[in-house]
């Protein structure tokens, strides 16, 4: 597979990608440098250049497609921002940002189908927003209220995954599921993980699984280049993340993650071929879009310490929703009004998130009884009880640890 | 005009302070809502705090430089006014695109004492000032260190300005602050800070001890002092027993303090079960002798005499009591006194040590009983039951407690309280082979007397036999023993305590009555009704006993 | 203490955090075998700052920033112990410890025991642990019991600056394998005098915060805070709470343990772990086996509840706090 295994240099990889005109991958060279170094628009699928001029395929959206993608993006930024002031604020508590992954979200999201399934890790609140989830239950989850993790009936969205990499193998399980409950017509499971999340054994378990029972999955990698302080290279010798498919018998596809139009083509591509795959072709595909958090990775975080200033602005270039925005201005489907109105709604639609998530009364405390067993045990019940007389008789204001 | 305090968050996940580096904004200036207002340094990170409300910065609390621990108030914002003219929407749009340039501006026309351009407000926490700008040393000697670094200049005595950074974006860590200290040769440290370590904190050891024996002496107190004469009790200040030991003292209501022993565990007075037993009987017996003998009762005391002497025994020879053997002095035989036999024994002193007795005793003239119950008994053989004279009673006693509730009743000692009950389950004593058995009837007030004879039949009957749900041994509110199937007339019933009263009954049978001046012989029913004398007075004795004759006497009442 | 040798006396007043990064320090600059190891220990200094400016002091080759995988972080501790080295792990919350679980249990602990003492694992597994900071989910809870119970395994939890650097100097120093959970509520809620030089805190010994003659109350880690509060709240109410903190979980010091209890007869015991299954079963159960005849109540267990620890809304409503902790001392006094 790899022919050119020689000591003392890097291999050259071969990685596939999708080639739009025949709709199948093809094989193409990545280099040896540092996804870091390397600028990420070479070798790897794109539509939009960082000016927003086309250099690749643009998929079959049509305009309101187009600036419900560019909407939904804005919405996320604007939204991940004040979730940041917030917790700056003491109003949330910590919270993961995702600004500079909208493309890479908001993209894959739109290319799912309405019976496919999402399965996200933490930071997939762009998508999921796709999905149908509301900002008001993204806010009080992470303003510490679990009844923001129970997703809605036909969201077809699974709850958040904290430990890094565990949710892989969930997402190999339900579509294996589907598989054998189905009668051929089915769904396909996306998965998001990071790129820190490929050195778990969690991924590897569960690509492998996914290669072996050819499970409708698609894996995808928010590659953002940092693990908390811990950058792409040093979390693996590999020179992309995609090529780790191919360990597993099926393929993967590296995509500009910030081109939020490249993003939706191969992804739509992908899911396709996991519910409906030709002869012989394997359904699992792993798509690693390449991108950058411009942020902390949680606000306990403070990323100064560890990469600079000139780096986060090289990749500022790429911010997906200039590009967008540039591209649809370009084509006459966005202008300054336009730009304007959509930017206004979508500061009123987080403002209202926010009110509704702060007007919402805290969780009874009773409650942390709840859902632990289908029926309370005798036990619990005891717990729960003595717990209820304990307030009762010192008030709620002795429980408050300073 | 509102007044908002604003206080320093954690921001970063178990952070205790923050240093407040530098304030973006005045007193008096007005601020939207997520618009920076401070630049805080904490362990973790450097961030910008920005304001919660559309508001006017009333009080600036924190000097720049200070250390302010998170949960102080740094700011007071005054949301009344001067905010509310900016419209939403403008609110809202200086914290979305155009925040770095906002930010920026600010400090721009400010007094110049701000260098946090750079930082930006909303995705990311500040970044520091990068280096090559170079606005951080220049401008105001702002420096670029966490607290650690800080509180290490400080104690090092360095001039945090003068160290150079070699951490990431120049930012001085504590190694910094180290060399250049060494380096200036001047490595006095400064240790002025409260020591949370190694020291143990002892208060209160003076008198605690006073309290630890009162919580093992409490329970001996009521009744230890009070026997203290008439029984030798040891007298120590700390005993080791079981916990099951501990529970028999509890329910004795023996200080294990208190009870005799020889035998010793880790160098301490250890007791036993048998051993709290011996202490408790033989106290019981000796106050019963005491009061006997204050009494004069010389059969009484007879009985007690030899009991007295075993438990004087016990003081100092734990097993004496139960080493008697036949054979000799006169013992024909020893039956042990064990199981149902000390249960029963048990609960009757509990009760008669308890309860202080009265018992009232009258007769009720039955003719009209008889013809009533035999005309019925008739119907119920018809309907294959019998009927005995038990049913009567037991409806013309919960008809008299309803009367005289006082005597359906529970004393509750504890909670200095009488539990008056509304419900009527009536226990009904029963001799068996192993001894006294009292199943209950329950809920008597809403049965009927063929219903009420065939209950009672069964519970009888299966008492015998032993056949027995513990469950229909518990819960009466009120009992009836009816002694008179042996015979006899009068007795002083036991009370089945906690239950307040008990209700006897002699022998139906005719006896002389003498009725206007006449003399005739009529079938009558002693009755012995036996009160806590505590919750129940005399009269209410006799009023109540008054009240089950009328109706024994008359049983159409009971129709009533 | 004397100010006449500095050198060797010399003291600073560290938090707990910080005690953790000078412990650290200290044994490295003595023994070039200690490295320490994990996600984001080096050039980040640690997510909580536990190894801030050892990168820069012992180079990457001693702080290793590890790719994003316990069980090979563990796993190859491990090794590097087995052939000699004294490897420091860091998992960055106990919440993640899971992915190197099966190290931790197959394999730390039995290596001496499987080879018969050929090889040996001295090698140290630190994690933040513990409630209260209202960080995310996984990031709260309390499994101490989860190593407590694998023989072969020591686990210390300091709560004071001091022990903590002693305790994990001893811990870097054992020829065995110590799991040093930190509670990070407590990481830096107050300071304590830290010698600069290297000592020891001996595994396996307890500490009275507090002496008392009423009522044992047995703690550890961020708990003893709220413990000392209502020994004292209760000290008005003339109840006098003798307070242990066990510092290590294994092996219990059960002579301080008894003995404490002898002298009251009396004990509740505080942890914010689980009731079912947690440390207090087992100190309770030491009790029943070595003082029974001396016991004159319930034994209390004030302890989190058996539910998954909750987001952090209701965080404060699990954890034992001053309130639930008086309450249960209370209990055992007046049984």
């Amino acid at each position: 597979m790899n022919p050119t295994h020689g000591a003392g240099r890097r291999p050259a990889i071969l990685t596939k990608t999708l080639c739009r005109e025949s709709g199948r991958f093809r094989y193409a060279k990545v280099g040896t440098v540092s996804t870091l170094e390397r600028d990420p628009t070479e070798d790897m699928v794109r539509v939009l250049d960082e000016d927003g001029g086309v250099v690749g395929d643009v998929p079959d959206l049509d305009n309101d497609e187009l600036v419900e993608m560019y909407r939904q993006m804005k919405l996320a930024r604007h939204f991940d921002e004040r979730a940041v002031s917030l917790n700056r604020q003491g109003r949330m508590g910590t919270y993961p940002p995702l600004s500079g992954q909208e493309g890479a979200q908001i993209g894959s999201a739109m290319a799912m189908a309405d019976d496919d399934w999402m399965i996200p890790s933490y930071r997939e609140h762009a998508a999921a927003l796709v999905r149908g989830q509301g900002l008001t239950e993204t806010l009080r989850y992470w303003m510490g209220d679990e009844r923001g993790d129970s997703p809605d009936e036909g969201t077809n969205v699974f709850t958040v995954a904290v430990p890094i990499a565990s949710q892989i193998p969930h997402a190999t399980g339900m579509a294996w599921a589907e598989k054998l409950q189905s009668d051929g017509d089915h769904g396909a499971f996306l998965c998001y993980f990071g790129d820190g999340a490929t050195s778990e054994g969690d991924f590897h378990e569960g690509l492998n699984f996914a290669g072996v029972f050819d499970t409708p999955n698609v894996f995808f990698c928010n590659n953002n280049q940092w693990a908390i302080s811990v950058p792409r290279e040093r979390q693996t010798a590999s020179d992309t993340l995609a090529q780790k498919a191919q360990a597993y018998g099926f393929e993967g596809v590296q995509v500009d993650g910030m081109d939020p139009l490249a993003v939706y083509s191969v992804t739509r591509e992908a899911l396709q071929k996991a519910r409906d795959p030709e002869e012989e072709q394997p359904r699992p595909t792993m798509i690693e879009a390449v991108q950058y958090r411009f942020g902390a990775h949680t606000t306990a975080d403070d990323p100064s310490v560890y990469r600079t200033d000139e780096e986060e602005e090289r990749w500022r270039a790429k911010d997906p929703i200039p590009r967008l925005e540039s591209y649809l201005q370009s084509q006459g489907v966005l202008d300054d009004d336009r730009i304007e109105a959509i930017q206004a709604s979508v500061e009123d639609e987080v403002a209202d998130a926010i009110d509704e998530a702060e007007a919402t009364a805290d969780p009874d405390p009773q409650s942390m009884f709840d859902h632990v067993y289908a029926e309370q045990t005798p036990e619990l019940r005891e717990q729960a009880e003595r717990f209820a007389q304990l307030r009762e008789k010192h008030g709620d204001d002795a429980f408050q640890i300073e | 005009m509102t007044r908002e305090e604003f206080k320093l968050p954690d921001v970063g996940e178990g952070i205790a302070e923050g240093e407040l580096v530098n304030w973006i904004v005045d007193e008096g200036d007005t601020v939207t809502e997520d618009q920076p207002v401070a630049e805080v340094e904490t362990d973790k990170a450097v961030v910008d705090v920005p304001s919660p409300f559309d508001a006017t910065v009333a009080e600036l609390r924190a000097e720049e430089g200070e250390m302010v621990p998170v949960g102080d108030v740094i700011v007071v914002f005054d949301t009344g006014d001067g905010a509310s003219d900016d419209g939403s929407a403008e609110t809202s749009s200086a914290d979305a695109a155009g925040d770095t340039d906002a930010v920026g501006d600010t400090d721009a026309t400010d007094d110049g004492a701000r260098a946090d351009s750079g930082t930006t407000a909303g995705a990311e926490p500040a970044a520091p000032a990068a280096v090559e700008n170079g606005e951080s040393e220049v401008a105001d000697g702002r420096v670029f260190a966490p607290p650690s670094a800080r509180r290490e200049a400080r104690e090092r005595g360095v001039d945090i300005t003068a160290v150079e950074g070699t951490g990431p974006s120049g930012r001085i860590t504590v190694a910094d602050v180290r060399d250049h200290a060494e380096s200036s040769s001047d490595p006095e440290p400064k240790a002025v800070d409260i020591d949370a370590g190694e020291s143990v904190v002892s208060g209160g050891a003076t008198g605690s001890s006073a309290n630890g024996a009162v919580a093992t002496d409490n329970a001996s107190a009521a009744n230890g002092t009070a026997t203290a004469e008439s029984v030798e009790s040891a007298d120590r200040d700390r005993t080791l027993a079981a916990p099951a030991t501990r529970r028999v003292a509890d329910e004795e209501g023996v200080d294990l303090d208190a009870v005799p022993t020889d035998e010793r565990r880790d160098g301490e007075a250890f007791v036993t079960a048998e051993q709290v037993r011996a202490y408790a009987t033989a106290q019981r017996e000796a106050q019963a002798a005491d009061a006997a003998a204050a009494g004069g009762s010389s059969a009484g005391a007879a009985d007690t005499a030899t009991a007295g002497a075993s438990a004087g025994s016990a003081t100092t020879e734990a097993s004496a009591d139960t080493g008697a053997t036949a054979g000799d002095d006169g013992v024909a035989d020893t039956v042990a006194y064990r199981g149902v036999r000390r249960t029963i024994g048990e609960k009757m002193a509990e009760s008669k040590y308890t309860a202080p007795h009265v018992t009232h005793h009258d007769t009720a003239v039955v003719d009209d009983l008889v013809d009533t119950r035999e005309r019925l008994a008739e119907h119920a053989a018809e309907r294959d039951a019998s009927l005995t004279y038990m049913p009567f009673v037991v409806k013309a006693v919960v008809d008299a407690l309803r009367e005289f509730p006082i005597l359906n009743s529970q004393l509750n000692e504890d909670d200095e309280e009488i539990l008056i009950r509304d419900d009527y389950h009536v226990g009904i004593a029963v001799a068996t082979d192993a001894g006294l058995m009292v199943p209950v009837v329950e809920n008597a007030d809403q049965k009927g007397l063929v219903e009420l004879s065939s209950e009672i039949a069964d519970l009888a009957a299966r008492a015998r036999d032993r056949e027995l749900a513990p469950e229909e041994l518990r819960g009466s509110t009120f009992t009836i023993s009816n002694f008179g199937v042996f015979g006899g007339e009068y007795a002083t019933p036991i009370i089945n305590y906690p239950e307040t009263a008990i209700l006897g009954i002699g022998e139906l049978d005719e006896r002389a009555v003498a009725e206007d001046g006449a003399v005739r012989a009529a079938p009558t029913m002693p009755l012995s009704v036996s009160i806590d004398h505590r919750v129940v007075d005399g009269a209410e004795a006799a009023q109540f006993t008054n009240a089950v004759m009328d109706r024994l006497e008359s049983p159409e009442l009971l129709l009533l | 203490m004397s100010t006449q040798t500095p050198d060797t006396e010399a003291t600073q007043s560290l938090t707990l955090v910080q005690a953790v990064r000078d412990g650290l320090a200290t044994e490295m600059q003595r023994d070039e075998d200690v490295v320490v190891m994990g996600e984001d220990v080096g050039k980040n200094g640690g997510v909580f700052r536990a190894t801030e400016g050892l990168y820069d002091e012992f180079g990457e080759e001693r702080v290793i920033d590890t790719p994003l995988a316990e069980s090979g972080i563990v796993g190859t501790a491990v090794g590097m112990a087995a052939m000699g080295m004294k490897p420091v792990a860091e998992c960055q919350f106990s919440g993640f410890m899971y992915p190197g679980f099966d190290q931790i249990v197959s394999h730390m602990p039995r290596l001496r025991t499987r080879s018969r003492g050929r090889y040996t694992c001295p090698m140290v597994l630190r994690a933040p642990f513990g409630g209260g900071i209202r960080a995310p989910e996984h990031h709260s809870e309390s499994k101490e019991a989860f190593y407590a119970h694998e023989a072969g395994l020591k686990v210390a939890i300091p709560s004071t600056p001091y022990d903590t650097k002693g305790m994990l100097t001893a811990a870097i120093r054992d020829p065995d394998p110590v799991v040093f959970l930190e509670p990070k509520l407590i990481y830096r809620a107050f300071r304590g005098d830290v010698p600069e030089e290297p000592y020891e805190v001996p595994l396996g010994e307890a500490a009275v915060r507090r002496e008392g003659t009423d009522v044992s109350v047995f703690t550890y880690g961020a708990m003893t805070r709220p413990t000392l509060d209502a020994a004292e709240e209760l000290a008005d109410d003339g109840i006098d709470a003798e307070v242990v903190d066990l510092r290590s979980v294994s092996p219990l010091d059960r002579e301080s343990i008894v003995e404490s209890f002898q002298k009251t007869g009396r004990a509740c015991v505080v942890h914010e772990a689980p009731k079912t299954g947690g440390l207090a079963g087992e100190i309770t159960a030491t009790l029943q086996e070595e003082a029974l005849l001396y016991q004159e109540a319930p034994i209390q267990r004030v302890t989190g509840y058996d539910v998954p620890y909750p987001l952090y809304a209701l965080e404060d409503y699990y954890m034992p706090n001053e309130a639930r902790v008086a309450e249960g001392i209370r209990d055992a006094v007046e049984f």
